[in-house]
């Protein structure tokens, strides 16, 4: 069922307007790739172009290295999951999820019976006879997805289709795939703005902004070593602490911070994730500073904290966030020190 | 409900007056001159009544299927073209304010025997008769151009918003072109074509323009006949137009009964 996407030097434009630049990048069979990005960044349209509701203005899609970019949406072989559920309003649910196997020409009864697999699959086996008018929000969407899997695509695409969702139906969605994942191992290329949700559901995520792949990798490494700036922001990374790499060791307010041997000297934005600083008592502190916010989040605090200059004169001023557990018993003034939980440290340079 | 009640005692008793003086007059309860006697002698030449209202019903079945048929291809080709689809949406909806006097003069020196398509051919001799025949074309041509781009209208109002996205889905689906047009289109404009077509049959059923000017002397469609009857001289003639008119409304509400258990069942479905 499932099978290799690839898109080499896709570029697309809106008359005038290029929204896509060069994009090149491969999601392996049964895997699932995420296209995260801002509104406007290009992955829907990018989404669009695999599954061939739109031609790309230059390169080629490739499906197992097939070229496909001429072949049109109804006989490309993938279904599509929007962000709204799309159901059809005068079928029902069981005749919306055999919508792909009537298409193809089979008989009611045996697409009834094709469907009703998919309907059990994301348990909604009882609402065959329902009407789309008469489901919640959470069942039109698990009703979207399997009549998106009863097509049986070699690639399942699906543009931020939990993003309407409250947040405990998107949790069981996320279950629902994981289920679907095990069960019929497709090949997932996911849209969504969500870093969460690409994080939890993503082996790879691609970072796109401005038409442009900023940086594809695995999860922990995007959140942990981004290619730039941009794509820290994009992950949630809140501290960009600035100094200067010298002799293996990224020099801060932080204090020295060794960076991996093959880090280039001279300046360069230490970033450090807010989950990965600590507060530690005053005495012995890596480096200390003055807090300027504390503001709690649910089961978490964030501190805003502004370093102290280093012992090297030519040091920035820099302030970090500290992500902790519970709420912190410090306020606006008071004096901290922070720490990096992590032996080594990331940089960035632009 | 309560919100609508003025709106509807007006109509009501504009609707219900009106009616009530029609059925009186039709019955000789109200005559122009004269003592009131109850009388069907309007209602006696059936013959003639029933052919108008044969010739009424033909030239409203016609025009409706035809503006139904064609107002949805223009709905369609609207939402699938693009650019072209627009500029077609536009052109259609320019119809819309021309009145049928003026449209019905139009399509005369169109398709009259020495009109301008006839001229542009040559005249000739094989040229098809199309006003005031006996197949009532030429104003069967003109309420399907006149009316088409009203149903046109309603469509697109009623499904460009779900159409576009729908018919993408379909596609995902592995739904070809034809298949998208049956088995989304068509049903998603089921509702509206049904509606709008209703109010193209009653509409086409009571015009008096586009017959008068565009059809033939005789038989006369109820509209006509109930026009010529109440501008008589003869104002015994009175009774006869009542008779006339309150047929033209009589398969007016039954057709709109049809049209609306039509509705209903398609309401049920969905």
């Amino acid at each position: 069922m499932s099978s290799q996407l690839s898109f080499s030097g896709i570029s697309h434009r809106f008359g005038a307007q290029e929204v896509l630049t060069n994009i090149s990048l491969e999601a392996p069979e049964g895997s699932c790739v995420a296209l995260l990005g801002a509104s406007g960044s290009g992955k829907s349209t990018l989404l669009r172009i695999a599954a061939g509701l739109e031609r790309p203005s230059a390169g080629r899609v490739l499906m197992d290295g097939e070229d496909v970019s001429e072949v049109n949406a109804e006989k490309r072989e993938t279904a599509l999951v929007f962000q709204q559920p799309l159901l059809f309003p005068h079928l029902s649910v069981v005749d919306n999820v055999a919508f792909s196997s009537r298409m193809a020409g089979h008989s009611r009864a045996a697409a009834h019976r094709h469907a009703c697999e998919y309907l059990e699959l994301v348990q909604l086996a009882g609402y065959a006879r329902r009407m789309p008018g008469q489901l919640s929000g959470g069942q039109e969407q698990r009703v979207a997805l399997a009549r998106a899997l009863a097509r049986q695509p070699r690639i399942l695409l699906l543009d931020e289709p939990f993003s309407s969702l409250d947040l405990p139906l998107r949790e069981d969605m996320y279950e629902l795939l994981e289920t679907i994942r095990e069960q019929l191992r497709p090949t997932i290329v996911l849209v969504t703005h969500d870093r969460r949700e690409a994080s939890v559901l993503a082996e790879s995520i691609a970072v796109l902004d401005h038409g442009e792949i900023l940086q594809h990798g695995g999860v922990a490494q995007l959140h942990h070593q981004p290619a730039s700036r941009a794509v820290n922001r994009i992950l949630g990374g809140l501290n960009e602490v600035p100094g200067v790499v010298r002799g293996g060791a990224h020099h801060s307010p932080l204090g020295r911070v060794p960076v991996p041997a093959d880090t280039a000297e001279g300046p360069a934005l230490l970033v450090p994730r807010q989950e990965s600083l600590c507060l530690t008592a005053v005495e012995g502190a890596q480096a200390l500073g003055r807090v300027t916010q504390v503001r709690a989040s649910g089961a978490h605090s964030l501190v805003r904290v502004a370093l102290d200059r280093g012992p090297e004169q030519d040091q920035e001023q820099a302030a970090v966030a500290v992500e902790v557990t519970g709420s912190p018993e410090l306020r606006p003034g008071d004096i901290t020190g922070v720490a990096l939980q992590n032996p080594s440290g990331w940089t960035v340079t632009r | 409900m309560l919100t609508a009640a003025p709106a509807v005692i007006l109509v009501l008793l504009v609707l219900g007056a009106a009616l009530i003086m029609v059925g009186l007059q039709s019955l000789g309860l109200m005559p122009v001159f004269g003592e009131p006697q109850l009388s069907l002698n309007a209602w006696a030449d059936s013959t003639s009544l029933l052919e108008s209202a044969g010739v009424s019903v033909y030239i409203a079945t016609l025009s409706t299927v035809l503006s139904a048929g064609l107002g949805l291809l223009i709905a369609v080709y609207a939402l699938t073209a693009g650019r072209g689809g627009r500029l077609v949406a536009a052109v259609s909806a320019a119809t819309i304010p021309i009145p049928h006097l003026v449209a019905s003069g139009a399509i005369g020196l169109l398709l009259a025997d020495a009109g301008f398509l006839a001229r542009l051919f040559g005249m000739p001799e094989g040229f098809p008769q199309l006003v005031a025949t006996q197949w009532w074309t030429a104003v069967i041509l003109e309420f399907a151009w006149k009316e088409s781009a009203f149903v046109a209208l309603v469509i697109l109002g009623s499904i460009s918003r779900s159409a576009m996205a729908l018919s993408e889905t379909a596609s995902t689906l592995g739904a070809s072109a034809w298949q998208r047009f049956c088995h989304v289109i068509l049903p998603l404009a089921r509702l509206p074509l049904v509606v709008s077509g209703l109010v193209v049959f009653v509409y086409t059923l009571g015009s008096y323009e586009s017959p008068w000017l565009l059809g033939p002397l005789a038989p006369e469609p109820l509209s006509v006949r109930a026009v010529r009857l109440f501008g008589s001289t003869q104002l015994s003639a009175r009774p006869e137009a009542m008779a006339t008119a309150l047929t033209s409304v009589v398969i007016a509400v039954l057709a709109i009964a049809v049209g609306l258990l039509l509705v209903r069942r398609s309401g049920d479905r969905s």
